[in-house]
This record gives C-alpha cells, sequence and structure tokens, in this order.
C-alpha cells in the first residue's frame, strides 16, 4: 500500500464528531463562550467580568457618572488594545456632554440614546451577554456599562500598537510596489480593498482557534471565483478546531489536499499587489491576523516559480528569466546526484579534459566523492541555516568563515576537492533562484534523496527518483485543482503564463481551471501599434 | 497492518541501499587510457598491446613544484604482451594499481606487423568491449605502435592529444581520411570490402621543433591501404589527396599549381566540392566516370603579371587546376587497379548501387574485373574568390 491515497476518509468522520460545524457567519469559536446574558445591575456585571478578568493587569474599568443624576456606569477596555484618543477624545468626552441628558434607570431606551445621540465614535453596537463583553473588551473594543441596563455598548477604539506597511522582505522587487502585509488583518485587507475597488470583494470574516480567537478572513472576487471553490475552502476552514492560530501556518497545515508530500500545496504571499493579482485570476486569498503571509489557494506548482515582478518587467527578459530559473530549479534539485553519478559510475559521460581535472582534483582526497558531496551538502545547509538564524551582522561572519575560510582552507587541505566545492556552491546558488522560499526547501530537501539514489544506483537511480517525482507532481492536487497544471493537464492559454510569460495583450483569459465561469479577462486585440491612418 | 504499511518503505530502502553500488567506481581508481597500440611480435603471445596512461595528477601540479624543474610527464606508456587483446589487456592489468578504463581512448593505432597479419581478431576486441567507442580514431602505422605511443609531440602536454589534433588538421585540409572504428567497420563489412587509415609516421626533421631531444616528430600525411583486413600498401601524398577526392571529401583541400602554363606558382583552396562517380555498363565492360567539381579560391600567386581582374586569366588557373586533381585522382585510381588491386575506392559499390543485376554478375571474381574497369576523371573548377585583394601586390616588380 502506498501512503499517498490513504488519506482522510477514516480521519475526517472522527473529526466531524468532535463539533458540528456551523456556517460561516456564526464562527464555531463562539459556542465556547459563556452565554450567560448581563444583569441590570452593574455592580453584578462588573463583579462577574472583575472575577473573570481575575489577575490581568492589562484590564482597566473607569467609573463614569452620567447624565444629570448622575447614573453610575463603567467603561471597560483592555490598556494598549485601544486607541488612548479615541478613549480620552471621543468617548470620555461625548460622555461628559451628556450632563444635561436625562437618563432613565429602565436602561435599554437610554442605550440607544446615547448610540445614537452622543458617541461621536464609528462603530458601536449593543451587546447583551458576558461573553460578548469579554470578547469586545479583548478584540480592543472599549464596553460602556450602565447601572440599571441589561445591555451593553461596544464601542469600537482599537487602537493597537501596529508596524508600519514596510516593503516585503521575503519578495522583493526591483520595480513593483514597495508595500507589503503587516501583523493587523484590517490594515491588510484595507491593503487589498485600495487595489480592487468593487463590492464584488468579499470578504467573509471567521473566527479560529477556541483560545486565540484569531479572526481570518476568506477573499474572492464574486463574478470570478468558482462558487464551489468558494464552499470547499469554507467547508475546509469550519473544519478546524484547534485551541490557536498564532500563523497562517496552521491553517496551512490544516487545510491541503494531502500532507504525505515534500511539496507545499499552498502558497502563501505578503504582497497586495500579488494577492490582488491572484485573486483577480478566480483564487481564493485566506487572511489570517497576527501574520502578513495570506494564504491563496489553489496553486499550482508554477506559481512557486513566479515572481510578482515578472509582471512588472518588459516580457521578453521575463522570458529569459523564467527559463533560467528552470534550469537552475534543475540544477538546484540534480546537481549534486549529477556530479555524483557521473563521477563514480559514468566516467565515460564526462568530457575527457574534464575528467582528467576532476580526477586530478580527486587525487589525495581522503573520502569518496559521495561522502565530500553529502558533507558539504548538509555543511551548506547548516550555514544557511545559521545564516538566517543568527543576528544580522553575526550572521555575515558565519557566512564569511562558512564559505571562504572553510571551503578555502578544505580545498588546501586535500579534504575536499575544488570540483565538490564548485559543485556544491553552484546548486546552493541555483536553490536561491527559486522565488519562492518554502518550494526551494521542498527541493532542497528532495535533492537529498536524489543524491542517495544517485550514489546506490548512479543515473540510473536518478531516473528512477525523476519518475516516481514525475508521477508524484501530476497526482498531486491543490484544493481540486491539478498541481501541475497547466502542463498537465495542458492548457495552451493558461501556458502563455508557465514556463513563459506573453505580453498582457495576448493573455486575454482568466486561467481556465480557476475562473470557470468568467474566463474572458480582457478585451482581445489589444496589441498596440502605430495610429493607422488609414481609419475615418 | 498501519505498522506493516509504514516498514514497507523502509524495506525499499534497505533493498536499495544493500543491493547497490556493485559498479561504483572513484575516478581515482582509474587508468584512463587516452591512446592505445597494437603490434604484433612473434612469439606465443603475440599481441603487443601499448597503452598511453594520462596521469592526472601532473596536471594538478602548477606553480612552485613546475618551476622547480621537476617536471612530471602527463601520460604514461605502458605495454604488455598476451594472445590476445583481452588476454594482454588483462595481464598488464595486473602489473598496475588501477584498473585501465579505455572509455576516454581517443585513438587506437595498428602497428605494422600487426596490419600486415591482418586486424580482424583485434577489431573483434576493439568492437565487443563495450568501453571502446565507435568514434574512436583509427590510425596505422609503418613502424611499431609502440614506438609512436612512445614519442612525444611539440606543443601538446599529451602526446595523443596532439595525434588527435594533427588527424583533425589532415581531414580538414583534405589530404588524409579520418577513419574511426564505425567507418572502418562499413568499409570492411561493406562491399568490395576494402578499407582505408591514415598513417601515422615518424619523420626525422631536425629543423622543427621537437618533443623528444631525437629530433623526430609524428607526421600523418600518407594512407594505408587495407584489402581483406591487410596491410596491402601504401599511398603517396598526392595519391591520399586524389583518395579525398574519391570519398567526396574534398573541401579544404590545397591545390597547388606550379606554374606549367605560365601562370606561376600559385595555390589554391577547395572551398566546397563534390564528386559523382557515375558507372556505365556496356557490352565492352564498366566504366566509370568520376565527375569532380568544386569551387576554389586563390590563396597565393605568383607575380608574373597575370591579371586576376581578367576573368579568362582565372580560367587559366581553373583549367590548370583542373589538371592537377584530375591527375591526382587519376594516379590514385590507376595505383587502386593497377598496382594494388584493392577497391578501396569504391568502384564496386557503385556499382552495385547504380547497377544491381551486373553487380551479381560481376561479385563473385569482381577482384578479378576491377583492375580491368576503365575510368575517366571530369573535373570542373570555379574561382569564385581572389582573396583580401584581386592582383599581385607590387605586380611590377615580377614582371620583366
Amino acid at each position: 500500500m502506498w501512503p499517498f491515497r490513504t488519506r482522510k476518509v477514516s480521519s475526517h468522520k472522527s473529526r466531524s464528531e468532535f463539533g458540528q460545524a456551523p456556517g460561516l457567519p456564526q464562527p464555531p469559536a463562539r459556542t465556547e463562550v459563556p452565554e450567560q446574558p448581563l444583569s441590570a445591575s452593574l455592580a453584578q456585571n462588573l463583579t462577574a467580568l472583575q472575577k473573570m478578568f481575575a489577575l490581568c493587569s492589562d484590564f482597566t474599568n473607569r467609573e463614569l457618572s452620567i447624565g444629570r443624576v448622575a447614573v453610575p456606569a463603567q467603561l471597560l477596555f483592555v490598556n494598549g488594545l485601544t486607541d488612548e484618543s479615541i478613549v480620552g477624545d471621543s468617548i470620555l468626552k461625548s460622555l461628559e456632554d451628556m450632563t444635561y441628558f436625562q437618563v432613565g434607570v429602565e436602561g435599554t431606551g437610554s442605550m440607544a440614546q446615547i448610540q445614537k445621540r452622543f458617541l461621536a465614535v464609528a462603530n458601536v453596537a449593543q451587546i447583551g451577554s458576558l461573553g460578548e463583553v469579554s470578547e469586545a473588551v479583548l478584540t480592543g473594543s472599549a464596553v460602556l456599562l450602565l447601572e440599571g441596563s441589561a445591555w451593553a455598548l461596544k464601542i469600537g477604539a482599537k487602537g493597537s500598537e501596529a508596524r508600519n506597511v514596510e516593503e516585503p522582505v521575503t519578495e522583493g522587487v526591483v520595480r513593483g510596489p514597495r508595500e507589503g502585509f503587516t501583523e493587523t488583518l484590517r490594515l491588510n485587507t484595507a491593503l487589498l480593498r485600495r487595489k480592487i475597488k468593487t463590492p464584488d470583494l468579499k470578504l467573509e470574516k471567521l473566527v479560529l482557534g477556541t483560545v486565540t480567537k484569531t479572526e481570518v478572513n476568506v477573499a474572492y472576487l464574486e463574478g470570478i471565483v468558482n462558487p464551489k471553490l468558494v464552499m470547499e475552502v469554507r467547508e475546509r476552514l469550519s473544519r478546524i478546531k484547534v485551541d490557536a492560530i498564532l500563523e497562517s501556518a496552521y491553517i496551512e497545515e490544516l487545510i491541503e489536499d494531502t500532507p504525505w508530500t515534500f511539496l507545499p500545496l499552498i502558497e502563501h504571499s505578503e504582497r497586495p499587489d500579488k494577492v490582488a493579482a491572484e485573486i483577480l485570476s478566480g483564487r481564493v486569498a485566506i487572511f489570517t491576523d497576527g501574520t502578513p503571509f495570506v494564504l491563496l489557494v489553489p496553486t499550482m506548482m508554477f506559481q512557486f516559480m513566479q515572481s510578482s515582478e515578472d509582471y512588472y518587467d518588459r516580457y521578453p527578459y521575463v522570458i529569459m528569466i523564467r527559463l533560467i530559473r528552470f534550469l537552475f530549479l534543475n540544477f538546484a534539485l540534480l546537481l549534486p546526484a549529477v556530479y555524483i553519478a557521473v563521477t563514480t559510475y559514468h566516467q565515460e559521460m564526462i568530457p575527457t579534459p574534464l575528467l582528467i581535472s576532476i580526477t586530478a582534483a580527486h587525487e589525495g582526497v581522503p573520502f569518496p566523492t559521495v561522502v565530500e558531496v553529502f558533507a558539504m551538502e548538509i555543511t551548506f545547509e547548516a550555514l544557511r541555516e545559521a545564516g538566517v538564524r543568527l543576528p544580522k551582522p553575526v550572521g555575515q561572519a558565519v557566512s564569511i568563515v562558512g564559505a571562504l575560510v572553510i571551503g578555502q582552507a578544505a580545498v588546501e587541505a586535500n579534504i575536499v576537492s575544488p570540483a565538490t566545492v564548485i559543485v556544491v556552491a553552484l546548486t546552493g546558488i541555483s536553490s536561491f533562484a527559486i522565488p519562492s522560499y518554502n518550494f526551494a526547501s521542498a527541493i532542497r530537501l528532495l535533492r537529498f534523496v536524489m543524491m542517495l539514489l544517485a550514489s546506490v544506483l548512479g543515473m540510473f537511480g536518478i531516473l528512477l527518483g525523476m519518475l516516481v517525482f514525475q508521477a508524484h507532481l501530476v497526482s498531486l492536487r491543490s484544493f481540486g485543482v491539478p498541481y501541475f497544471a497547466p502542463f498537465a493537464p495542458f492548457n495552451r492559454q493558461d501556458a502563455k503564463d508557465m514556463l513563459i510569460r506573453a505580453p498582457w495583450w495576448a493573455m486575454g483569459e482568466r486561467p481556465r481551471l480557476l475562473a470557470v465561469q468568467n474566463r474572458k479577462r480582457q478585451k482581445f486585440f489589444l496589441r498596440p501599434g502605430p495610429p493607422d491612418e488609414n481609419k475615418p | 497492518m498501519r505498522r506493516a504499511i509504514a516498514f514497507g518503505p523502509v524495506l525499499l530502502a534497505l533493498l536499495l541501499l544493500t543491493s547497490g553500488c556493485w559498479d561504483y567506481r572513484e575516478t581515482d581508481q582509474l587508468a584512463i587510457v587516452y591512446a592505445l597500440g597494437l603490434d604484433r611480435v612473434p612469439g606465443s603471445e603475440s599481441i603487443l598491446l601499448t597503452v598511453q596512461v594520462i596521469t592526472p595528477a601532473a596536471g594538478k601540479r602548477s606553480g612552485a613544484s613546475a618551476a622547480a624543474g621537476a617536471e612530471s610527464k602527463s601520460f604514461t606508456t605502458l605495454s604488455g604482451t598476451g594472445k590476445s587483446v583481452f588476454d594482454a589487456i588483462s595481464r598488464l592489468g595486473r602489473k598496475l594499481p588501477r584498473r585501465l578504463y579505455f572509455a576516454h581512448t581517443k585513438i587506437v593505432i595498428f602497428g605494422k606487423t600487426l596490419a600486415e597479419a591482418g586486424l580482424g581478431d583485434v577489431l573483434d576486441a576493439l568492437n565487443r568491449n563495450p568501453e571502446i567507442r565507435s568514434t574512436t580514431l583509427m590510425f596505422a602505422t609503418d613502424g611499431s605502435a609502440k614506438r609512436i605511443l612512445t614519442q612525444s609531440t611539440p606543443l601538446e602536454r599529451l602526446p595523443a592529444k596532439g595525434l588527435e589534433m594533427i588527424a583533425e588538421k589532415s581531414k580538414r585540409n583534405a589530404f588524409v581520411p579520418e577513419v574511426n572504428l564505425n567507418s572502418l567497420n562499413c568499409r570492411f563489412d561493406g562491399v568490395p570490402g576494402a578499407a582505408f587509415l591514415p598513417l601515422v609516421q615518424l619523420v626525422k626533421d631536425p629543423g622543427s621543433p621537437s618533443g623528444s631531444g631525437t629530433g623526430e616528430n609524428l607526421m600523418i600525411s600518407r594512407t594505408g591501404i587495407f584489402a581483406g583486413e591487410r596491410l596491402v600498401g601504401i599511398l603517396t601524398r598526392d595519391e591520399s589527396k586524389g583518395l579525398m577526392w574519391l570519398i567526396n571529401r574534398p573541401q579544404g583541400q590545397n591545390v597547388t599549381l606550379d606554374g606549367a602554363g605560365g601562370t606561376g606558382v600559385s595555390a589554391l583552396r577547395i572551398l566546397a566540392g563534390q564528386t559523382n562517380i557515375v558507372p556505365q555498363v556496356s557490352e565492352s565492360g564498366i566504366t566509370m566516370e568520376i565527375q569532380c567539381s568544386a569551387r576554389a579560391n586563390v590563396r597565393e600567386t605568383e607575380t608574373v603579371g597575370i591579371d586576376l581582374n581578367d576573368p579568362a586569366s582565372l580560367q587559366k588557373l581553373e583549367h590548370e587546376a583542373e589538371q592537377v586533381i584530375k591527375r591526382q585522382v587519376e594516379e590514385t585510381v590507376t595505383d587502386a587497379e593497377s598496382g594494388l588491386g584493392a577497391d578501396f575506392v569504391g568502384f564496386g559499390r557503385h556499382v552495385r548501387a547504380e547497377y544491381p543485376a551486373e553487380w551479381k554478375r560481376v561479385e563473385a571474381d569482381w577482384d578479378d574485373v576491377f583492375p580491368s574497369v576503365r575510368f575517366e576523371v571530369v573535373c570542373r573548377i570555379k574561382i569564385v574568390n581572389t582573396g583580401v585583394i584581386n592582383n599581385p601586390s607590387r605586380s611590377g616588380a615580377g614582371k620583366e
């Protein structure tokens, strides 16, 4: 039995027993919050809440008395999650202005009055249970409790410290927008909304994680996206029952089609322009609060070989760059394996002068080529890891010591042959020519498998490995869409943006597998040219 | 069950690891044979095998040690005898720390003794060995192959590499054909069963730079002729050039005109040429019409007042060149027919292609028919280009 096929069927049922999956608008996490309604007594409510927030030093309750008869009230919020100026200038100031207003003891009516007439704040809503109060406070709202009212006012005052919009670190470009997503969900969706100005851009909200209560937004473009895909995304997200979602990777691993693969089945990006482009071609984006990385589904393998700059550079250059990328993808996967195979099994395949220099270089090296290459590749991985982990200034020192000193010394001391160092270095560079970091990581992992096969079976092993790899690639699916599309199944229109990138005027259609119902992207025959003199 | 499934890949991996590596060999376990020489010696162990093995470490040594004067040779020549080629290889292998590796053998040289005794058994060994490529160049020599392989060449560190380059140049300048194992097989298995191999010779040449101190150098300018897998004769330089026309490879050949027609010594170079051999069968026998046509340019001319702007003088040159080429080709064919009696020029092949019925009739006694085949050489040269200049520079100087 091959493990790749035995998935989900058994585990799926046990998972749905865990809890009935509710529809999207009611996030599942809600059910865990105590549904106890608020009482009319302010003191009682306050005691209950203070008990709930015992030992939470950031929980603040501001005592107030409002109106002509000085009705006692409490303003609750979590320090740091709210904007001081909103709480002070808008809420407290508004309540102060109510001095001549007769606040009744019956509650509800007064609450509505306060909400409608006095509060100079944009988002205000009435809430009626302790659970809602605690949730509102924890998500950055201020809550107003009034003596005699069984309702509370949830006042939007969110304003925690947020990182500015900066240039994305993982997806830099020479030409193109320099903004990147931040850790704040609303800001991220705003960045997207700024690019796609249509009410068709939907941002469905749901809350995941029973403890973290992380807000997740599912973004898509109605009219272009395949509705079945949206339903599938909803279905898979609602299946998630975990305590915490701290990064979109949690979601990624819980909703991908199969876990039995090295390859990433869901792409992520921290570039608003890229996410907008993918949504415009019919994909669904999943925003997660607290991370700049937005998931994009469904994903095809060729997306990982594309950078957003491909669409901002001139297309002939992009075609060359893409072809080079694919060449180096093959290098990253196969170069050390081919080097091992050719130098230890198939010496007849090396041009004679090269064989002479390789032999000369290996003369006196104590280890077999296989050991040499494995040792160097593992060292390289360690160096890369150390370089990422260490603080920037130290990281530089590591790479200099690692690359120059160790490499040079190892060659001088005749421990590794210079040819091996060249191969390993070229492979290292190759893996960085792949635009997507997580795809490159998968390739690096597979490289070791290939090296093992090459060292045991030579070129035959590499061919076997590639056959299995290729079969695996075409068997994968991401949200039901073939992973290796548009190469297999092949589609001429979609292939215009695969190994090459056609100029914009030639790409009249959206991807066939995504925008099922609405394929026409733009007017055809948009190719620019000199003005037509004969035109009337 | 689950555990069994998980165990499956582990077993597969073990299978891979335990079975593998039987073909594994490091590059430093190999003695890379660049050239191979075969001679026949008297005695029971009649095959003398000579290999020129690359010494890779010599290439590594640079700078200090090379300057110290202890220049290590980049090759080693080893020889050993055996009852057969394979026997000789394995006997020689016993003396070597490394395995003799023939996949990079570029050159095979047959010594005169072996060539005269016949190449048959040796060719079988070469063809059967998977390491020897069918593109390996084949040579004959008029001495011993062993001697050739111990001779170093000027300019090249590896003598066999030098020889390879000399052969390449001979082919490009069309004075001796290039023959590899595959084409040699084709010639022997083909209809007339006659073949030719470029002949490597050692020449005493005190004037030129020499690899060794003996003042001897390797040279390729003649062609050895094989009939029935035996060396039967050697063509002269001119005949070799004629052979290049007959096998339709005249591109790059230099045609030197001795100025008999009053045009002075000049040289043409064939830019593109073609030879058609058209057999004609009549009651009086077989006639071969050899049609040589080529385009050429002028490489050199003596200053005897010829005006190259004048088409008439170009025609004069063309005519002279035609005569020279015709003479060369005729010499070659005459030598093949009456001198050696070996159809290495491929007449039989053409007859078979054009007149299969006639060929069936004469096939059995082709060796007797061949010398009586009449032939006629028709040559047509067109000068298309006179080089960078038209008329000889200082044309007045030589005019008297």
